[in-house]
């Protein structure tokens, strides 16, 4: 009998973090992990999906990225199911676990009472454009420090009061030469101390991650960025896999 | 060429007429798959599905008649298809030499591949409503040929599938599903023989792991086929894997009916369990639930958006525009919450007040009295929502009161007990009724369990609802 109320994950990031690149990659560039859960991303209606689809173009040499627009009409919605190759008892091959909200920083700031809802929070920091400016890294440690500051507080609990897993993701990782040795903490940290005490001020419980929606960083060919071969993908699903692990936990406790 | 109209026809079965819904884009073999049935229809040996065009409108059996000529004809004479231009329902029908064993419907909802193109339209998603009513789909996928045919394209894919999802008002089909590889009879022999062997492992690697995750996503029951209508013998019609796919439909059908079976059972003997037990009014439950369960024909006209006041809620026929009068109830003194305080009110005929007093019971879960007070529940829960639902501005508070005790109920019954069909017709007649927003998939639930669980009266209440929520005409009996 269905009563369980659906989980959502709120997908949250500043403008240029990666976010339409990051749903991209979990609808459309998914490969199969061996020795983990499966999942699959659908989108909910057709204006997600046109809009997701529309992220990339066949190219040459690859893809080529095309910047995001904004979704025409409603807000888009994903829903992420967990998948079971050879079919549970019942022969059910698949799982509707949560649903994943993207939200826009400027145009669509998650409402409270989503934000109440939510049973965990995706929050992405474009670790290259924070390396490239100081400007962009300042503007993008305010933008997370004043998120964390928003997120549902537990009433009456002690600090660290927000209770809801937060999944910190750095992204545009594939531009770092270097990224699969570096330690993400120290990344972050990189970035000055703010980042990392704003989490354990706030935070009772996150993580960091390490994504890299493409796999590879993408070229400038014809005036375009422009990916060579086919993208994969690296630790895309780690966050979700966290949260829902979180989660049920959590229901499990 | 012959109408199969001479053919030794046995009565229809017993049993539920099955839907398979056909689907797929342009060229993905929809009208090769119409040709085969139809040459199989022409045969009289074997085991095999045929086509029945007795009933056939003239496009429908042009088309079909089309779609076999031209398999005979390929590569011998270039055949025009006349392709139905709707979407239409045919009987097929599985033979054993010439004795019908078995019979469904076939649904093609877009013979010339028109809707698939342009999926998130008006038309489309009123087509592809019918997915919601569907027992199995069939959905046809032209396999890729080096050189020749490119690997499915992954956005129209997507589109399609994102789009029966959301005219079906589903996040999934629980159906089962077939994704048919189609044409392989053009792969060379060993890629043919490969994809007949491992079609799954065929369609991920022509879909890539993604676009497969999301078949499972929409479809948890899904299975993958090779099929050649034509087979790989010239100038003749040999269909390779048509017959193992409408197969596996009737087998999960088979297995559904006897999962629902063992429910009954299931529930046959918690009932009786409860019977001796003597500790319940269960009998009393069902037998109020058969006397009172009158309000699926409002709620139906509620949710269709029409005036309740015009229809009547047993017989569904049209009544005078007189508001019903209204039952004024004393005032009376709040009652010590009890169960015999709420059987007191329900006596009374005053069910919205025993729900409050149900509502406010503090049990524990496993105790004798909760059992009771439950029952009493689902039988103050329906009395109450006929009684709201009757009246000419139902009060949204007391319909979604009654939503809320009868979840709290249905969340400790457990699962297959008999008493979930009243409390589900309760909840299913207030959320559709009040227009509460209720989930989709809890109304689809509640109205299967009533169906499955319920007394006659009752699973006629919830088919009645059932038919409104899916959006066909509302039955009058």
């Amino acid at each position: 009998m269905f009563t369980e109320r659906r989980r959502s994950i709120i997908l949250w990031g500043p403008a240029g973090s990666g976010k339409s690149l990051y749903l991209t990659s979990l609808v459309m560039w998914l490969t199969r992990e061996r020795g983990k859960s499966a999942l699959a991303i659908l989108p909910a209606d057709d204006a997600s999906a046109t809009w997701i689809a529309r992220r990339s173009s066949p190219h040459v040499d690859g893809i080529a990225l095309t910047p995001s627009n904004p979704v025409p009409g409603s807000d888009p919605l994903f829903r992420i199911y967990s998948i079971n190759e050879s079919g549970d008892a019942t022969g059910q091959r698949s799982t509707l676990v949560a649903e994943l909200v993207p939200s826009e920083a400027t145009a669509g700031e998650p409402s409270a009472a989503r934000l109440n809802e939510a049973d965990g929070v995706i929050l992405l920091l474009p670790v290259a454009t924070m390396a490239a400016s100081a400007d962009a890294r300042d503007a993008c440690v305010t933008w997370l420090t004043t998120t964390l500051a928003r997120l549902p507080e537990q009433r009456g609990a002690a600090p660290p009061a927000v209770s809801i897993p937060v999944a910190v993701c750095l992204t545009q990782t594939d531009e770092t030469a270097d990224a699969s040795r570096r330690d993400t903490a120290q990344w972050l940290e990189s970035f000055g101390n703010e980042p990392i005490r704003a989490l354990r001020a706030h935070c009772a419980r996150f993580e960091l991650f390490k994504v890299s929606s493409l796999g590879r960083a993408p070229r400038r060919r014809d005036g375009a960025h422009v990916l060579v071969g086919t993208p994969e993908p690296r630790g895309v699903l780690a966050p979700i896999r966290w949260i829902l692990e979180q989660t049920a936990a959590e229901v499990a406790a | 060429m012959k109408r199969s109209s001479t053919r030794s026809r046995v009565p229809a079965p017993p049993e539920r007429r099955r839907t398979i819904l056909l689907w797929g884009g342009a060229d993905s073999g929809k009208s090769g798959l119409i040709g085969a049935l139809r040459s199989d229809g022409t045969k009289s040996v074997g085991e095999r599905w045929a086509i029945d065009l007795d009933d056939a409108s003239p496009d429908v059996v042009a088309y079909a008649d089309s779609s076999s000529l031209a398999l005979r004809l390929r590569g011998v004479k270039e055949t025009s298809i006349r392709r139905a231009e709707r979407a239409f329902t045919v009987p097929v029908r599985r033979y054993d030499g010439r004795q019908v064993t078995l019979s469904a419907d076939l649904t093609v909802l877009d013979p010339q591949g028109e809707l698939a193109a342009d999926p998130a339209s008006v038309a489309a998603r009123r087509t592809l409503a019918a997915s919601r009513t569907a027992d199995a789909i069939l959905w046809l996928v032209e396999a890729p040929v080096p050189g020749m045919v490119a690997a499915p394209e992954r956005l129209p894919l997507l589109r399609q599938l994102v789009a029966l999802l959301d005219a079906a008002s589903a996040t999934e089909f629980k159906v089962p599903v077939v994704i048919a590889l189609t044409k392989i009879d053009r792969l060379p022999a060993a890629d043919m023989r490969r994809v007949l062997d491992a079609p799954e492992e065929s369609l991920r690697a022509a879909l890539g792991d993604a676009a497969f995750g999301w078949l499972l996503a929409a479809f948890p029951r899904l299975r993958c086929f090779g099929f050649s209508a034509a087979g790989p013998v010239r100038n003749a019609v040999r269909p390779v894997g048509l017959t193992t796919m409408i197969d596996w439909f009737a087998a999960e059908w088979r297995r559904e009916e006897q999962h629902a079976d063992a429910a009954r059972r299931s529930a046959r003997i918690s009932a009786g369990v409860a019977r001796v037990r003597g500790r319940a009014p269960f009998m009393a439950t069902m037998a109020a639930g058969i006397a009172i369960v009158v309000f699926a024909g409002v709620a139906a006209a509620r949710l269709l958006g029409q005036r309740g006041q015009t229809w009547t809620s047993s017989a569904g026929s049209l009544i005078s525009g007189a508001p019903a009068p209204v039952v004024k109830r004393a005032v009376r003194a709040a009652p010590a919450p009890s169960v015999d305080s709420a059987a007191g009110a329900l006596a009374r005929g005053d069910p919205i007040e025993a729900l409050r007093v149900l509502s406010a019971l503090r049990l524990r879960d496993s105790s004798a009295e909760r059992f009771v007070a439950d029952s009493l529940l689902a039988i103050a829960a329906l009395r109450a929502t006929e009684s709201t639902l009757s009246s000419p501005a139902p009060a949204p508070d007391v319909l979604q009161m009654i939503v809320t005790s009868t979840s709290e109920a249905i969340v400790r019954a457990h699962p297959g007990t008999a008493v979930l069909a009243p409390l589900s017709l309760a909840r299913a007649g207030a959320c559709m009724g009040g227009r509460l927003h209720c989930p989709a998939e809890q109304l689809r639930e509640d109205l299967a369990w009533v169906i499955l669980l319920g007394a006659p009266a009752e699973q006629d209440q919830a088919r009645r609802l059932r038919a409104a929520l899916v959006g066909d005409t509302v039955v009058v009996q």
